[in-house]
């Protein structure tokens, strides 16, 4: 198949070349031997004849060789050796030479130039080798069809994807490889031209399509095991995830509810027996229990919201100095004896997100700070704008997380060893990562005292584009 | 003669609790468990203050609020288990006064209706407002934060207004946008740069506001309880 498209129009040209060369230099090889002849040197005649024929047969190849030695024993035997073919005074002793040279002159070329085709033939095998094997180490750490596209791009001009590989691909290659492969040759005609393309010193002739077309259509075939690997593991991450939560809903419901119920039953038939403070009690643990019940149920409704996905649509301008003083205003409920250290800008600090998803990471982390410090520590909150980004920095003095356990922060379900009598669910700061990242954020982690005490919580948004300067009136 | 109270709720849960609790703060309570039910009722009587739930078994509760209004209904609080911002946002906008989460705290709730009722009921447009720490006058435009003169731009001026007006219950961006720039899709971005100079004027601690209060994805609250 390489074969019916490998002479093309550059091919040609060079051959007219070459020829015109050829020719140039044959002329000057029988000029030299008639000049010999003529000086009565025969032998040397013969063989500048005959040295002419072969490094014509060495450097173009079995045709033009052979066509040399033809024409040399032409010229030689009707020019040179018999000018005008005049003499008639023939004998044995004429043409014995005379086919000797013919012989020499065309076995000489056509061994040369077959020597010349089969050294070209090897040097055409082993670029074309040589682009298998740089394309087949690109394609080694593909994983999406989108790398492989790249690769394509890179390794070949898009003069040859466009009338060499795609239509192979169209006539040669069978469903369901060919929807396949057209998707990725296609994706690499559209790559961005500005790519640098390492590959191209390789041209037409360098690629063997067959093998070229296997190897790409391999590559596509793995790649899409890997996809369809990659989707079954998120959706059964997703599964163990929705597992793990309905069985947490047996603990986390189900606890405050029985405080509930014992407070409601316990009130209901021994109230008139009970002093004052232990009635105002029950009641407050009701009270207490129902915060609770309902901070949950918001977290469900927030994991619920963030399995859906955050639409576009669903974000606007939003301030984070506004949004973290309501948070803030929230977490205190938690905690009325934390000494907060604020530190932001009086100016407003915008973001695109979802106002009220963002609130509820802010609370989220701010809650984690209350619930793991003592009454009296301090928790530090700076919101800083630079560079195009929103960082907000949420420090508490608390009991931190351990060296290997603060790479599982943001884990759903994970709770530091510390945690056991707080009542969080593991599930805050699971949710924070989940709409920082939906806002095209980070949030990350650290201990602020290398393995001792505390937790610093950053989050980076990028910062909204300024819709103008605002005219402020009076 | 006691103000009016209609309960729209499917939950009897909700109503058998808010009975007794409105009762006792010396309000005639009606429930109806269902948009029709709600719609019977308004029909007979001019209720001051509706509660409606928008999960009703019959209907979207925003889909009665324009007949509820039409029925002489005066005020409408929305009670709604459905967090979205954007449904508060219908609410309002379909002609709802404001609106509470559940669950929620009864003393906000009273607090809710006590807002509902003072603006529902007042005959003229007041020509003042007087809380603990906030005095305005619409007319002179002066401003007294803690018995001192605070000094606010146009703008500033009718955005506290608007707030002042609705005292106590939410002003959507919408309202305070044509309220401030006569114009509801004016650039929010403007709105807010004009809330944070108002609370910088008017707030104690303008990083943790207590008086203007953000509704999240809404707008905004005032908070100041009124001076008997």
């Amino acid at each position: 198949m390489s074969n019916r498209v490998i002479p093309t129009k550059r091919l040609s040209r060079a051959w007219k070349r070459s020829r015109a060369s050829v020719i140039l230099f044959f002329i000057a090889v029988s000029v030299a031997s008639y000049a010999a002849h003529a000086t009565e040197r025969p032998i040397t005649a013969a063989l500048v004849y005959l040295i002419g024929v072969m490094v014509i047969g060495a450097t173009r190849g079995l045709r033009a060789g052979l066509i040399a030695g033809i024409v040399a024993s032409l010229v030689y035997s009707g020019i040179i050796r018999n000018p005008g073919l005049q003499d008639s005074d023939v004998s044995l002793e004429f043409y014995v030479p005379l086919f000797g040279f013919n012989f020499a002159a065309l076995l000489s070329g056509t061994l040369a130039g077959r020597l010349k085709d089969r050294a070209e033939l090897a040097e055409e095998a082993r670029r074309q080798l040589d682009l298998l094997l740089e394309f087949s180490s690109k394609l080694q750490k593909a994983v999406r069809i989108e790398d492989i596209a790249q690769a394509l791009h890179v390794t070949l001009s898009d003069h040859v994807i466009r009338y060499y590989i795609a239509p192979y691909v169209d006539d040669n290659m069978e469903e369901p490889s060919r929807s396949g492969l057209q998707r990725v040759v296609d994706m690499a005609m559209a790559a961005d031209p500005d790519a640098p393309k390492t590959g191209r010193r390789f041209t037409v002739q360098d690629v063997d399509l067959p093998a070229f077309v296997d190897l790409l259509s391999m590559a596509v075939d793995r790649c899409g095991l890997l996809e369809n690997r990659a989707e079954m593991q998120a959706r059964q991450q997703s599964e163990d995830l929705k597992t793990t939560i309905l069985s947490s809903l047996s603990h986390d419901l189900r606890t405050p509810i029985a405080a509930i119920a014992a407070s409601a039953t316990g009130l209901k038939r021994f109230s008139d027996d009970m002093p004052v403070e232990t009635r105002t009690e029950m009641l407050e643990v009701i009270e207490h229990q129902c915060a609770r019940l309902d901070q949950f149920t918001a977290k469900l409704l927030s994991f619920g919201r963030l399995q859906g996905g955050v639409a576009a649509a669903q974000m606007e301008p939003a301030d984070v100095t506004e949004l973290l003083g309501k948070a803030l205003a929230s977490a205190r409920a938690t905690g009325p004896d934390h000494v907060i250290s604020k530190d932001w800008p009086s100016q407003p600090v915008i973001v695109m997100a979802n106002p009220a998803m963002l609130e509820q990471v802010l609370f989220n982390i701010l809650e984690n700070a209350f619930s793991y410090t003592a009454p009296g520590c301090e928790i530090l909150i700076r919101v800083t704008a630079d560079s195009g980004d929103a960082n907000i920095v949420i420090r508490d003095n608390g009991r931190g997380v351990s060296g290997e356990s603060i790479d599982h922060i943001f884990e759903p379900f994970f709770r530091s060893p510390h945690s056991k009598h707080t009542n969080g669910q593991g599930l805050g700061l699971f949710i924070a990562k989940g709409f920082v990242e939906a806002f095209g954020g980070t949030i990350a982690g650290r201990s602020p005292h290398a393995g001792g005490p505390g937790l610093e919580i950053t989050i980076t948004l990028p910062l909204s584009q300024q819709i103008g300067e605002i005219e402020v009136d009076g | 003669m006691a103000d009016q109270i209609l309960i729209i709720d499917d939950e009897p849960a909700i109503a058998q609790t808010l009975k007794p609790v409105l009762g006792a703060q010396h309000y005639s309570v009606t429930t109806a468990a269902s948009a029709a039910e709600a719609l019977r009722r308004a029909r007979q009587t001019a209720y001051d203050v509706a509660l409606l739930d928008l999960g009703l078994p019959d209907a979207d509760g925003k889909e009665i609020i324009a007949n509820l209004r039409a029925f002489n209904c005066r005020s409408i609080i929305v009670l709604s288990a459905r967090h979205q911002e954007t449904e508060k946002v219908a609410a309002l906008d379909g002609g709802a006064d404001d609106y509470l989460n559940k669950p929620f705290n009864v003393d906000e709730l009273l607090a809710r209706i006590r807002a509902a009722l003072r603006r529902s009921q007042s005959a003229a447009p007041a020509q003042s407002f007087r809380s603990r720490e906030l005095k305005v006058d619409f007319a002179t435009h002066r401003v007294q934060f803690m018995d001192e003169d605070v000094k606010l731009s146009p703008k500033e001026f009718a955005l506290l207004e608007a707030l002042c007006r609705h005292a106590g219950q939410v002003v959507t961006r919408r309202q305070l946008l044509l309220a401030g720039w006569n114009d509801p899709a004016a650039d929010g971005q403007n709105l807010r740069t004009y809330i944070t100079l108002l609370r910088q004027k008017l707030e104690v601690d303008p990083s943790e506001p207590r008086l203007i209060v953000t509704e999240t994805g809404v707008g905004y609250r005032l908070m100041a309880t009124l001076e008997s």
